[in-house]
Formats: structure tokens, sequence, C-alpha cells
């Protein structure tokens, strides 16, 4: 308790640094607050793009396409590969799938449409959110569609209604008719999820689909299955590549790397530039301060406890930056303001472990940017420290 | 009864470059408890070098110095931080307070390092602010205080921790004639009555007077004393 009286004296002490000079204190603060605002703002970017990926990842499916891509999205893979993939020991079910993009009811909106054949896809995977009855009516409905909730409220668009996905492009619009609506934490919940032979029909390109997705009996026959599927079709006229998907999402990921990368980068590098600026901070503090500090060691303050009170300075500053600038980016994504440019639908989102990560990133910060002051600060006779004129 | 301070064959010099420069050289001195000693002398000739020797803010070069039996040389980092912060009581001509720290606050913080309570440590910062007859400024700010007021928190905080020995450099030397004599009076009432021994560096004869005892330096060397 007595220890405890003292230390909060010590850190009455270091609060009444900071309010020294408060212009400089507030500069720096500020600049910590941007720093921190940005790393948190890039990480929770990241945090959305690996988001959505593991959560697209099931441990009993697997996902097929050709080998030789040119874009994830062109419908290269021969749909009569489906019949020999179910054929295969071990999977339960399979589908064809591809992709077809346009527009929604609002100018600037977009919607990402995945054609599929209903009765095995939905075996495949059972979709959150949609009820048998709503399952039943999707697949006796060959216009029929299943949508995400997220883009239902952001079109306007109600269960039972018939909608137009327009066409971007050359590409024609495709009439739907809604039978369900996917719960927005499923993974197709920003989708609509059509027939594929009705997709087809309207924007050509029978017989082929982007990829196949099968599910398996049991997760570790995953990769058995998906090595012999690729030994099978290896000699077709398109050799296909069949990975379970949680390693197709990583595969995304990799293939996002050198972004992901970049971005973390350049948040790092602002939390290193920070570290620079309140470094300077603390040093020109120090520096006025020379004779007080030498004043403190005279009294009996050891090197460790002045380097303590500088340091301590330095972290406290870096953590009252970091934690209003983390929670400020945690709010205006949390907030669904943030839209990518053409993706309404897409909604950038953040995470409070995201804002946790920014605010310990704050203390070795704050440390950094401290210890060569602190170190110049204690380093000093206190006899030179008594004399020191600025 | 021994001397509160011992000092014998005491010597300090600098070097610079190659060569020793001496400031003190065999010096001898004693002071008894509850003493009020003077150090007076021209520019450069040790005085307050002497005091920092004392203080144990620097190192002597050889010979010996101790206070109430203590031989600070033989003190290491931490202890002797700890010994100071218990044992010297500072005052400096230039205050050397906290702006940012209230009167209060100034004085506390020598006890910032003793395990006391807060209540504690607030009788003893209250009563030492009493003495020197500042407790109703206790919340102003160095900034907000004169010069003479400030020398008296300055006092405070040499008081706070009862030390055994206060040590003032030049205490009157940024005050004007009558916040100089009400200083050099505040520090005689605290010798006389208080029995806190002091040892004062000083250029001014007027306020050497105030002393009980003056010990000139020339060069480093002790030349005179005078009760």
């Amino acid at each position: 308790m007595r220890g405890f009286a003292s230390a909060t004296g010590q850190f009455r002490m270091l609060l009444r640094q900071l309010s020294r000079s408060p212009r400089r204190a507030l500069l720096t603060f500020l600049g910590l607050v941007v720093a921190f605002f940005l790393f948190t703002a890039l990480e929770s970017v990241l945090y959305t793009l690996e988001g959505l990926l593991s959560q697209s990842a099931s441990e009993t499916g697997i996902f097929m396409r050709p080998r030789s891509r040119v874009s994830f999205f062109r419908a290269e893979l021969p749909i009569r590969y489906v019949d020999q993939v179910r054929a295969m020991q071990g999977v339960v079910e399979a589908s064809p799938a591809r992709f077809h993009f346009g527009a929604g009811s609002r100018e600037g909106s977009f919607v990402a449409v995945v054609g599929v054949e209903p009765a095995p896809y939905l075996r495949v995977r059972p979709i959150d959110g949609v009820s048998e009855t709503e399952a039943q009516a999707f697949r006796a409905d060959r216009r029929g569609a299943l949508v995400g909730e997220q883009l239902l409220a952001s079109n306007g668009w109600q269960v039972g209604e018939e909608v137009t996905v327009r066409g971007r492009g050359r590409s024609p619009d495709l009439s739907l008719r809604i039978r369900g609506d996917i719960a927005e934490g499923d993974r197709m919940g920003r989708a609509v999820i059509a027939h594929l032979d009705y997709l087809a029909q309207v924007v050509g390109g029978r017989g082929r689909a982007a990829f196949i997705q099968a599910r398996v009996a049991h997760p570790s026959l995953a990769l058995a299955i998906a090595r012999g599927l690729d030994a099978r079709f290896a000699n077709f006229s398109v050799p296909t590549r069949t990975r379970s998907e949680r390693s197709h999402a990583a595969g995304i990921l990799a293939n996002l790397s050198d972004v992901l990368v970049g971005l973390r980068a350049i948040g790092y590098l602002a939390l290193a530039v920070t570290v620079l600026v309140v470094g300077n901070a603390v040093a020109m503090g120090v520096r006025e301060r020379t004779v007080e500090i030498g004043t403190l060691r005279a009294l009996g303050f050891g090197r460790g406890r002045v380097m303590g009170l500088v340091l301590g300075e330095a972290v406290l500053l870096a953590l009252l930056g970091g934690v209003v600038g983390a929670l400020g980016a945690y709010a205006l994504f949390e907030s669904g303001w943030l839209q990518v440019p053409r993706m309404r639908d897409f909604t950038l989102r953040s995470d409070i472990s995201v804002v946790v990560r920014a605010a310990l990133l704050a203390l070795p910060v704050g440390a950094l940017a401290g210890v060569l002051p602190a170190f110049t600060a204690v380093r000093r006779p206190i006899t030179e420290s008594l004399r020191w004129a600025d | 009864m021994s001397a509160l301070v011992e000092i014998s064959s005491l010597r300090k010099s600098y070097w610079r470059g190659d060569s020793e420069v001496p400031v003190l050289a065999d010096l001898d001195l004693r002071v008894e408890r509850g003493e009020f000693v003077a150090l007076m002398g021209p520019s450069g000739s040790g005085k307050s070098t002497l005091l920092n020797l004392i203080a144990g803010i620097d190192q002597p070069t050889a010979g010996s110095l101790s206070i109430a039996g203590h031989e600070i040389g033989s003190l290491g980092d931490r202890a002797l931080d700890s010994w100071r912060n218990r044992s010297i009581g500072f005052v400096f001509q230039f205050y050397n307070l906290v702006p940012v720290l209230s009167a209060f606050e100034n004085v506390e913080v020598p006890l910032l390092l003793w395990s006391i309570s807060q209540g504690e440590r607030r009788r003893r910062v209250e009563a030492a602010l009493r003495v020197v007859g500042l407790a109703e400024r206790m919340a102003h700010r160095p900034g907000e205080l004169s010069g003479g007021e400030q020398q008296r928190v300055a006092i405070a905080r040499a008081l706070v921790t009862d030390p055994l020995l206060v040590l003032a450099d030049e205490p009157t030397g940024d005050l004007d004639e009558q916040s100089a004599d009400e200083i050099l009076g505040l520090m005689r009432l605290l010798n006389r009555a208080g029995g806190k021994t002091f040892v004062m560096v000083t250029h001014d004869p007027r306020a050497a007077a105030q002393a009980g005892r003056i010990v000139r330096l020339e060069k480093g060397r002790l030349v005179d004393a005078m009760t």
C-alpha cells in the first residue's frame, strides 16, 4: 500500500511532465493518433480479407479448377467432370459452379452471381439462413435464386420478388426470382446463388464451369481424393488442380501475399516514423529538463528511477495516442461506412483484437522512442546537470 | 563525540587532456553537529566542488570524507542515492523546483522514494511548508510564487526528510536584499532553534555573517576559519 502511494506520486509527476509543453505534447499525441489510426486501418483491411477467405473454408470441402487457369473467374472446366468426381470413392457430393457479375437496383452497386446445380450444391454445403421450404422453392424454380441478406438490404429487394441483375458491359441482364435469403454470416452472404443451366442459357458458355466444389466423407480423405482426381484428369483436355478448401483459401491469401506484405509494411513504417517523432519530442523535453533531472538525482532518484520516469513519459504518450488512434480506426471500420468503390456490398470490418494488438504495439513504440533520451538523461554526471545552462 | 562531517587530506583534481588540474588540495575540515558553516572564497577556489563532495554527488580523487561515521567514498551508487535522499537536504541558488508541480508536490518529491503512507507523506510535507511559512500557498506552482517564496519551498523540500545536514549553494544569490534576509533569517532559525546543521557556499559577506563559522578557501586550500 505504501509502495503504491509512492508509485502513484511518481505517476502523478509523470503526468504533469506531459503538461510542461502542451503544444508539443498535443502535436506528438496527434502524430501518434494518425500513425496508429493508419496502422489499425491497414490491419483491419488485412483482417477483413483474411476473414473472408478463412470463413469460406470447410474442412471436408475440396475445390477443383483448371490447372492452367487464366482467370479465377473464367469458366473453362468441362461440367462433365462432375460425374467422375461424384464417382470417386469418398466423395459425398459435387457441384459445378461459375460466376456472373452485374449490378443491382442502385447505380454503382455490385452483385456477384454464382451459378450452381441446386440440389447437389445444397448437399455439398448447407447455407445459413435458408430454410428447407426456401431450399425446395429454389430447387424447383429454374429462375429461382438465394440472395444474401446484405444484398437484399442494400438493393431494397425482398424474398418472393422478381429482380434483375443488370449486366455489365456487353453482358445481358439476368432476371431472377428470390426464393430465399442467405444469412449475413454465411460466406455467400454477399452473393446470389442461381441455377447454373439458367445462367449458362442467359450469358452463354454451356457445359463449362469455373470450378467444381465437392464434399468428402472425412477431412482426412481430402488430400488423397484431391490427388486422385488430379491424376484422373491429368491427360484430359483440361487438366485439373484440386485442393482442400482450406489450402485453396491459403492459396488465395498467398497470391495476395505481396499486397498484404506491402500493406503491413506501410503500417509498420508509420509506427517506425512515430518512434522517431516521439523520440525527438521526449529528447527535447529531457534536454530542457537537464537541471531538473540533476536535481532529482541529487535528491536521491537513482539512474533506474530517472530512466523509468523518462521511459514512462514516452510509453504513456504512445499508449494514449495508440489507443485513441486504434479506437478511431476501429470505430470507422465498424460503423459500416467504409465500402470498396464499385463494390458497395463489400464492407470493410475490424475487430477488437486488431485494436488490442495496435495498443500493445504502443508499448514498444514508446519504449523505443524513450530509451535513448532516458539513457542520455542519466549518463551526464549530476554536477554537470546542475550546472547546465541551455 | 565525533564531528558530523570529517574531511581529511581531501584532494580533487580534474583532467584536462593529459594535465591534472587540482581543485582541492589536502583539505582538512570538521563540521560539528548543529553548526552553521559558511564556505567563502573567490570563484574557482573550490567551494562548490567541496559542497558537491560533501553531498556525495562527486567523488574525491584522494583523501577521506565521512559524514556521521559513513565513509562516503565506500558507498556504491544505489547506497549513495539512498543515503543522500535520507541524510542531505539541498538548497540551490536558482531553487531548482519542478515548474509543473505545486509547492506541495515539489516538497513531496524526496518522500516519493520512501515507503510511507500517503497520509504520513502529507503530514510531513505540510509540516515542512508550515515551518517556512508557506502553509497557505501549497497549491501554487513555482511560477506563481516570488523568488523568496520559491527558495522557501526549496528549503521546505530540503527539510522534509529531516536530514542530518543541509547544503546550500548560494541560497541568496538570486534574491533581492529583503528576500535574502528572510531566507538567511529562516536558515539561522532552523539552525539555532531546530538544531539543523548547515553548510552554505556564499560570495556574500552579509550572508556569511549569519553563519556561526566562516571557512575561507583559496586555490583549493583552506586559508582561514573564523568563528
